[in-house]
Order: structure tokens, then sequence, then C-alpha cells
């Protein structure tokens, strides 16, 4: 009999009348790595939020080691033996890494910090777990893979032997994601005690002993990995098997965007070399790639919010190259950007203000330089109610949706834009399965209409299922071009590292 | 030649007396931006506290317990911002505005309640602040000149500044308030009182502003008049954003800020119009400030 080294029994959460955790049991063994999975929303986070002492439960009851706790702020888990690592990192960007890792417990000299045993003792920590970094290097010089081992390190150094993991790798390229499930594997048999949240099956297959599957704040199912698939889980997940997607041959058409020998040069490198490329009326073409390769300047440039070094832009026969976002907008593109927060909506706005953005001076919603506020909220009640977007009143926030659903109405707003040009970029990244499938939906649906529709994406699966074409980018330039069918996921994974087809 | 090094010594010594308030009060500044706490009520602050150390000092002819108000002062003040800024969670820019205004009445006032005036007050009776007689410099022709009528207070602000460095970069409560400034959300997820550290760190260093209203007031002249601090809070202010907060470079950007101001005294005798070389001081702060932030946006593209 495996000690239980934590227990959560009968857990419930109620946020105003929304109850987020419905009688809630799950525990964890001894260096074990445990899976919470389930959609946005399914109450996996709240429940270990209530664990890490960040929310208080409603009613149950917690134990750690056998002994009855109540958490009332993170410090009363930390000092029970739990960190967590979030999904927002909580670093200080411009401090060493080894100041970031030691912060509250400082390796001292009297009053004064002691630099020399600090890096010393960083060192042996990283070198103990095997998660290799650089004590003296600055936080803001890392990328994000990096940062977030500076934050599993921060949890070790406060010697935790529970870690939960908050969807780690959300933020994270597909060669991070490998790094990070070898280190939750490393640390699961160093005796650590692992919870990790995550709605993508693979990694749940890759490193969990035992999985909790949850839906709508419930646990549904309880299982080993060894006696479990992704189908099964998927359909515990959802509640239903993902329907099979019938995409018929492409019919395509016109070119509607092209770039011609498209350059980006910068500092003396060349970010983007000869891009040719080009979109048809009718067809969704996929931009595949590890994330880093140029994939977001290119579509800065095809945007119109960065100007190439060189080559040329068409967009519907036009010439773009140097044109305004404004003019690019009007020629014919919609724009879903990869940063829904940073470039895709206003965060602070509310729902209607954000479905509003680039309409603002169609004569429905603007009287003579006035907006009509009731023809704006109608319609974007009705965005909320064709796209199926969870959300309160027309006058909430867009943070305060998650990320799923702020996702879909922006795409709501941009596939409503009605151009014969759409770009997508990372439409589903950090989404859950159904949003993701009615976003593809979508996608197909607009492709049906006849629009061109790029799909930048580092979701191979993603690329895979709703590309005709794909081009596949590497260090900038276009490292082979593929028709649908003539390549499978392990081949276009080896073209994406740069090498060559077998 | 003898006479014009004599006059460049002249103008190094203007130079080391102009700067020394503002430095003193550009550390105040480094500390608050640090920690997060936007203080533009430093000018209201300084006004304050020259006033007060002065009062003190004709009423009680005690030097040292007319420094000590005077650094009271200066925390008071300091104090009553963040507090509003971080507990209350009130405006920046309207409470520090809100102390300034409320400095320039409450001196005017006190002034013609007590003094009977609205210009100046002196008492050619009252001692100012000890200077400093370094023996043998003293009479060192030029070197003389130019470490000449400086104060105590002079000389413990350039000590401030390294003192300053240390405190900030090399202990350990230095570097929690410089991690609670760059980001305040994760040095609370790790359990630290984020408001206590913000208002305690900035109360403290408002001591250093008292420091520079007595130098206004009890300085190389014992006088005080209205508005005495002639917006040296808000050049103060402009001197930490040109050195990021650093103790140290608040030394180099508050002499430029001495240098400019020195200048224009020594211009005094030339054709130029007083308006204009009154001016100098805050030409040289707009333009100091535009250099600056262009080179810098410039670096950061990079």
């Amino acid at each position: 009999m495996t000690e239980k080294i934590f227990e959560m029994r009968h857990i419930d959460k109620l946020y105003g009348s929304l109850l987020a955790n419905d009688d809630v049991s799950i525990h964890l063994n001894q260096g074990e790595i445990l899976c919470l999975v389930g959609e946005n929303g399914a109450g996996k986070s709240t429940i270990m939020k209530i664990l890490y002492g960040l929310e208080p439960p409603t009613d149950g009851e917690i134990y750690v080691k056998g002994e009855k706790v109540h958490f009332h702020t993170p410090s009363d888990a930390m000092a029970k033996g739990i960190g967590m690592v979030q999904q927002h990192f909580m670093l200080f960007e411009n401090m060493t890494v080894a100041e970031n890792i030691v912060f509250k417990n400082e390796i001292r000299n009297g009053l004064f910090m002691d630099r020399k045993r600090t890096i010393e003792t960083v060192k042996a920590l990283s070198e103990k777990y095997g998660l290799k970094i650089d004590p003296e290097a600055k936080i803001e010089d890392c990328p994000v893979g990096l940062r977030q081992r500076v934050e599993i390190l921060k949890i070790l150094y406060q010697s935790a032997e529970i870690i939960i993991f908050d969807e780690p790798s959300a933020v994270l390229t597909p060669l991070e994601v490998e790094s990070l499930l070898d280190t939750i594997k490393s640390l699961a048999a160093s005796g650590k005690s692992i919870v990790l949240i995550t709605h993508k099956l693979q990694e749940v297959m890759a490193v969990a002993d035992r999985i909790y599957v949850m839906r709508a704040g419930q646990v549904v199912a309880e299982r080993l990995r060894s006696e479990t698939d992704t189908n099964e889980l998927a359909y515990l997940m959802v509640g239903h098997h993902p329907a099979l997607r019938d995409i018929s041959a492409p019919k395509p058409g016109e070119v509607l965007l092209e770039s011609k020998k498209l350059s980006l040069h910068y500092e003396g490198r060349d970010i983007l070399k000869d891009i040719d490329l080009h979109v048809n009326a009718g067809e969704v073409v996929g931009i595949a790639g590890v994330s880093g390769n140029g994939q977001t300047e290119l579509e800065l440039c095809l945007t119109g919010l960065q100007k190439p070094t060189g080559g040329q832009v068409f967009l519907m026969g036009k010439d773009v190259t140097n044109a305004s976002v404004k003019e690019h907008r009007e020629g014919g593109l919609a724009y879903i950007s990869e940063d829904r927060y940073l470039w895709g909506s206003a965060g602070e706005g509310s729902l209607a203000e954000n479905v509003l953005m680039a309409k603002e001076n169609r004569a429905e919603f603007n009287r003579h330089g006035f907006l009509n506020q009731a023809a704006i909220n109608n319609y974007t009640k009705e965005l909320i109610r064709r796209f199926n977007v969870k959300a309160g009143d027309t006058d909430q926030k867009i943070r305060e949706l998650s990320g799923g659903n702020a996702q879909k109405l922006i795409t709501a707003r941009e596939i409503m834009m009605d151009t014969p040009v759409l770009i997508c970029c990372e439409p589903t990244r950090g989404i859950d399965i159904g949003a993701m499938e009615f976003i593809h939906d979508q996608i197909l649906e607009k492709r049906e209409q006849g629009c061109g529709v790029l799909l930048v994406s580092s979701e191979l699966s993603e690329i895979m299922t709703l590309s005709d074409r794909i081009y596949v980018l590497f260090e900038g330039k276009i490292a082979g071009e593929f028709k649908r069918g003539s390549i499978d996921e392990k081949e276009l994974g080896m073209v994406m590292l740069g090498g060559k087809r077998e | 030649m003898n006479l014009s090094l004599n006059y460049l010594a002249s103008v190094f010594n203007s130079t080391l007396r102009y700067m020394t308030p503002i430095l003193l009060v550009c550390l105040c500044a480094g500390v608050c931006s640090k920690a997060r706490v936007f203080n533009i009520g430093l000018e209201g602050t300084l006004l304050m506290s020259a006033f007060f150390a002065f009062l003190t000092q004709y009423f009680t002819r005690n030097i040292v317990l007319a420094v000590l108000v005077g650094m009271i002062t200066g925390m008071a003040g300091t104090f009553i911002i963040a507090f509003f800024i971080v507990k209350l969670n009130g405006e920046p820019m309207i409470v520090g505005m809100a102390v300034n205004k409320f400095a320039q009445g409450l001196t005017t006032f006190l002034l013609q309640m007590i003094f009977h005036t609205k210009g100046t007050v002196s008492d050619t009776s009252m001692k100012g602040l000890t200077k400093v007689t370094i023996p043998g410099i003293k009479d060192i022709p030029v070197i003389g000149t130019m470490f000449g009528n400086l104060t105590v207070v002079d000389y413990l602000a350039f000590a401030l500044s390294i003192i300053m460095f240390i405190v900030m970069y090399r202990t350990v409560i230095g570097f929690r308030i410089r991690c609670i400034g760059i980001n305040p959300e994760a040095a609370s997820s790790l359990g630290i009182r984020v408001p206590t550290y913000q208002i305690i760190s900035t109360t403290l260093s408002g001591s250093f502003i008292g420091l520079a209203g007595c130098l206004l007031s009890l300085g190389s002249v014992t006088m005080f008049m209205q508005n005495i601090s002639a917006a040296r809070g808000y050049v103060a202010l402009a001197a930490n954003n040109l050195c990021f907060g650093h103790p140290i470079g608040a030394l180099a950007s508050s002499a430029l800020f001495g240098f400019t101001t020195a200048l224009a005294q020594v211009l005094q005798n030339s054709a130029l119009k007083q308006q204009l070389l009154n001016c100098i001081p805050y030409i040289s702060t707009i333009l100091a400030m535009a250099v600056f932030n262009y080179a810098n946006a410039r670096k950061r593209r990079k």
C-alpha cells in the first residue's frame, strides 16, 4: 500500500452561484505523477488552487500526510511542502536566475546578500535535479522554457515535495514540451510527487501514472494510465466522441494573397528570406514550423504590421507591400493574431467594445460620429449566441472570459469581417477541445465559402487536419511545400527541424 | 590665468552647492521608483521640510533639532504620499499634486501668520548648518575655493549616495525592495508583505528630502522665502529618470542640473537677459530628458 501524500475529501467550491467544484475527492500517492484532465472550466485549476491556498474551499477537508490542514495563503501550503508552477510566471525580469530562485529565503551574510554562495547553491540545486540553467543570466534574456525551469527550481529550493503544474505546456514550443516532460519524470523518480493539470492527452499518456478526468466541476473518472488511451480520455472529457471531419476536395480558385521574395533583414540577420507563397480562393494553406523560425514576422509582414525589407506582398492582385494595416483590412484581409491579449483584443475593454473594433465606422454602428450602443450590443449578443461563447453581459471585460471563450469571440469578430482572406495564427493555442473543434469548423466553413485561409500554427495535428497545402518554415526560409496527404506527421516533423524528407 | 582658474573653481563650488539638494531628493525619488511608489509630491515635501526646519531654528536656535524636524517633515510627507498610493489605492498623480499644492498653501499661510510677510524671512543673528573646513585645504588657492562653504549636509549627501548604493544593491532589504518594484505580484505570491515594504522604505528615504530642505533654508543662506524649493523637486524627479533610480547615477544626473544652475548664475554678468538665464536649468532638463529617452528608445529597439 503506497502512502497518500495528500488527500482532498468532498471538496465543494461555490463562486457566486456557480459550482466550480462539486464533491471532488482526490488523492496523490508518494512519488506518483497524477494528471488532472478536463476542458477549460471543468474545475481542475480550481481544485488545485484550493490545495495551494489560493482559494478557500466552500466545503470539504484536506489532509497532507495524514494531517488535517487549513491553508489561508500559498505560504501556508509552501510550509507544508506544496509548490505550484503557475501558468503565468511569477519572476523578476531584470534580476538574475539565482536571485529569482532565492528570493524570500536569501542566502545572507549578516545584512548583505552573499552572492557567491547564492550562485553556488543554485548551481548545486540545478545539478542535483538535472535542470540546466545559468545562475547569472538575467531572466529577461531567458526564453520561456528556461523561465519555467527557474519556476520549478524556485519551488525545489523551498524544498517542496508536492509540485503542481498548471497547464505547463501551454506556453512552450514542442521541443521545450519534451524537455519539460522529461523533467517531470525525473522529478518523480527522485521522490517528488506531482500533479499535472492539462488538456493535452499526448502529454498525459507520456508521463501519467494515474489520471482523474474532470467535467463540469466533478471527477467523472479515475484511470491508471495502463488501462486507458487517448480516445477514451477524450470521450470522458467532452462527454461525446469528437466528430470526424469529412473535408471536401479543394476547388482552388484565383490567387488571393501572394508574397514574392519576401524578406526581412534585421540586425544583420535574415529573419525571413525570399518567401514565395500564395493562397488561393477556396483553400486552407498551413504554415508549419517550430515557433521562432519566422512565423511571427511572416504574419506581421503579411498583415502590414511590419514593413518587409525586401520583396512584395499582393492582396487581391494589388501590391500592398508598404500599405498600412487599415489598407490591408480594407483590401480584404481579416486577421486572428497569435497573442489574443496582446494584439487580438483589449483585455480591459468590454465584449461589445472588442467586437466593435475595426467595425466602428460602419453605418449601422456609427451615426455621424456617435456610436449606436443599442445596435452594438445587439450585434455582440448575436455573435455570442452564434459562436457559442460562454459569457455574461456585453459590458463584461473580455479578460474575464476563459481563454477559449475570448478566442471564440475574437474569431467571431474576424470571421464576421466577411473578407476574402483570413490569416489565423495559433487560433487554438491553450484552449480546450470543444472550443478548438468549433474554431476549426469556422475555418473550414470559410473555405467552403470560397475564401482563402492562411493558418499559422505550431500544433502539427491542427495543420495536418485543416490544410490543403502546407509550407514548412525553417530558419526564415520555406523548407518545403506539401499537398494534403503527400506527407505524414513524422516526415513533416523532420522537415520542420531542418532535415530532408526521407 | 590664476584669475580664470579661480573663476572655474568658483563655478565648480556653485555646482556642488546647487547639486546637493537635488541629489538628496533624487535619492529619495530613487527609492520610491525602485519600490514602485510613483511619487511626484517631492516638491511639496521639500518645501515643507525647508519651512519647518527654518521655523525650528528660528525659535529654538538649535540646529540639530532643526535638522531633525526637517527630516521628520520629509518622512511625514513621503509617508502620506506612500500610504495614500499603496494602502488607499489613490491615483499617484493626484496624491502627489495634492501634497504639492497643500505645501504651497500651508507654507504661505504660516509665513503670513507667524512672520506677517508674504515674501522673505531672514534673521542675521540666526546660524545655519555648520560649515566644514578641512584643515590644510582651505588655504590652497584653487582647491580651497572649490570645496569652500560646504556644510555637513552637503558632504553627507555625497556619502549617502554611496551608502544608498550599498543598501539597495548589496543588502537583502535592498534586493527585496528592487524585486517588489519589478513584480509586486510575484513578491506577494511568495508571502512578502509588499505594502509594508513599500511604505517603510519610501518613508525612511523621505528623510533625505528633509536634509535637502535644510540645505535650502539653512544652507549657504539662512532664510525662508515663499516657494523656496523652486521646482527642485521636479528637477530631481527628472534627474532620477536619467539615472534609472541608481544612487551612483544620481550623482551624475544631479551634477548636471547643479552645473546648469551654476552656469545661469555665472552668465548673469553677460548680455543675456535674466529671464532667459533663469530658464537654463529647466530647458536643460527638457533637453536632457529628450536626448536621453531618444537614445534609450533606440537602444531598446536593437
